[in-house]
């Protein structure tokens, strides 16, 4: 995987790659780590404690890993109290809190309905949030030339 | 631009990935989502029915979890696995738990 991963950029420039990975923490350390040829690793993360506490151990693989960059995206954010309470916890490990997306009803209506959510409701706060992240993201990894 | 999603299950992490592809193919950007949960449910995100997220290949395993194809290029491994969805955005599967009981 890390190899492929590796090479769709020589093959295919240009290619925008998400890896959505299993929840375990394996695919980091497995065969490797199937992560480490990844320009950035965005963890996931909610206000809650087991969530933190696994953000944490991913974060901590991911620096043994020498994977270059680590950020995390807030989710489900009810409220500021939550925004600063992941934003501090980036903040602690050296790393930013690239977007918090607030708690929006229209995501799991959208799955309810068996619908994408960029179709049921394009304009919700989540997807405006998204918005903001890929507008970072673009300008934290601009195509040179 | 690679990018990997992890997090705790539950958090999110498939839903996100799934916005995230989408906003940049709507943008105009090739996006290549893979999907490496041995439990799937990345093409339901990208609006494949289940019979169309069932229908979508596995790469080989030498590619999951060995250090290449060697044979096939990548753009030869797109077009034989990939699974292009309603967004354009092209769907990869590396694993899926076919025993009953095994996950």
């Amino acid at each position: 995987m890390r190899d492929f991963i590796e090479r769709i950029e020589k093959d295919l420039p240009g290619t925008f790659v998400v890896a959505d990975m299993e929840a375990g923490l394996e695919h980091l350390s497995w065969a490797g780590g199937t992560l480490r040829y990844v320009d950035i690793l965005l963890v996931v993360v909610q206000p809650t404690a087991k969530v933190m506490m696994t953000a944490d151990r991913t974060h901590k693989l991911a620096l043994e890993l020498g994977i270059p960059r680590v950020a995390f995206i807030g989710n489900r954010a009810t409220g500021p109290a939550d925004v600063e309470r992941m934003e501090a916890f980036a903040a602690e490990r050296g790393c930013e809190l690239l977007v918090a997306i607030p708690e929006d009803p229209s995501v799991p209506a959208a799955d309810r309905a068996s619908r994408c959510v960029l179709d049921s409701a394009p304009d919700c706060e989540a997807v405006q949030a998204i918005g903001r992240l890929a507008e970072r993201l673009e300008g934290m990894f601009a195509p040179a030339g | 631009m690679k990018l990997g999603i992890v997090g705790k299950g539950g958090v999110g992490k498939t839903t996100l990935s799934a916005l995230f592809a989408q906003t940049y193919a709507a943008r105009g950007l090739r996006v290549l989502a893979i999907d490496t949960d041995s439990n799937p449910n990345l093409a339901h995100s990208l609006g494949l029915t289940t019979e169309q997220a069932d229908d979508v290949p596995l790469l080989p395993r030498s590619v999951v979890v060995g250090r290449g194809e060697g044979s096939l290029t990548p753009a030869e491994l797109l077009s034989q696995y990939g699974a292009v969805t309603p967004s354009s955005v092209t769907l990869l599967h590396a694993m899926r738990i076919t025993q009953a009981g095994a996950g």
